[in-house]
């Protein structure tokens, strides 16, 4: 189930970020955008609102305060890799060491912090992994 | 250090921080459907007021309308990858430190699609690239599997332990 649930999430994930080379192709991506992000979220926002108000009413706290975290991460990591491509740090520098410094700090934080048990082919698979991250970020 | 390098390692930090909520999401037993309505309705509620508080909000009106039609097919996607990747922490006992690199090798997609349908020249380290990201699922899902075995023989071990003789 897992690996069923982790497939869907690498299709419909990847599916939902071409939308940035689609603006990038039709030469909007300078002045739309953070129109198009907006969208993107309040679109995001029907379709979870659907499927979660036809069975339930309410929040808990920790989905609320939880959402609040993974809302302001999103938004700050979009707004900082902005920032610095205004700022003159180079695309390739910066489209490698955001999202690929992330990476590393969530493996580092689960193995670490959350004691998360990884055997010898997880850890094959996470450096392997950022291995083909960072090669499909220079290549 | 100049302010480029503040708001990069702002950048770095913040993108680490989403999936380390995922893991506290997972931790507290928040519903999958929840935190995505929540997500959702918080990102689009930042990014509304950051476009009305930099004087950006006409160009809401001015958005084509076929991005429009990109941004909502995306935005759906993009929800439903969300759920999908809150259901697999459960199955996966919850680990972010092998769920997440999944989820952001999800980013060579737009890099086959790039190719196939924008013509993108096609580099010999792009081709390796791409063989690297199936390798890494692959070692990643076997690592799941050790993890089931190893669940699936501690399970009759502790059945049989808490059992009562002669039963």
């Amino acid at each position: 189930m897992w690996l069923r649930m982790m497939l869907i999430c690498f299709v419909t994930n990847g599916l939902g970020a071409f939308g940035l080379r689609i603006m990038s192709g039709m030469g909007l991506s300078e002045t739309f955008k953070f129109p198009y992000l907006m969208l993107w979220f309040w679109a995001g926002l029907i379709l979870s609102a659907a499927i979660f108000f036809s069975k339930n009413r309410r929040f808990t706290k920790q989905e609320v305060l939880v959402g609040i975290g993974l809302a302001s991460s999103a938004v700050l990591g979009q707004l900082g890799m902005a920032l610095s491509l205004d700022h003159g740090i180079p695309g390739f520098v910066v489209f490698q060491v955001a999202p690929g410094g992330g990476l590393f700090l969530v493996v580092l934080v689960g193995i670490l912090f959350f004691k998360e048990r990884v055997s010898v082919y997880g850890v094959a698979g996470i450096v392997i992994g950022m291995a083909a991250l960072g090669i499909l970020t220079f290549a | 250090m100049h302010l480029g390098h503040l708001f990069l390692g702002m950048a770095l930090l913040a993108l680490g921080l989403i999936g380390i909520f995922h893991k506290v999401a997972d931790q507290y037993r928040c519903r999958p459907r929840a935190i995505s309505v929540s997500i959702f309705f918080w990102a689009g509620l930042f990014t509304t007021v950051y476009i009305v508080a930099t004087g950006r909000a006409a160009l809401v009106t001015e958005t084509p309308g076929m991005l429009y039609l990109v941004a909502a097919v995306c935005g759906f996607l993009a929800a439903a990858a969300i759920l999908a990747f809150q259901a697999g922490l459960r199955y996966g006992k919850g680990k972010i430190a092998t769920s997440w690199v999944v989820i952001n090798l999800s980013t060579s997609l737009p890099t086959i699609l790039s190719i196939v349908i924008y013509k993108e020249p096609v580099s010999p380290w792009k081709i390796v690239g791409l063989i690297l990201v199936v390798v890494a699922v692959l070692l990643l899902w076997k690592d799941k599997q050790i993890d089931e075995a190893a669940a699936a023989g501690l399970a009759p071990a502790a059945a049989a332990s808490s059992s009562p003789k002669g039963n």
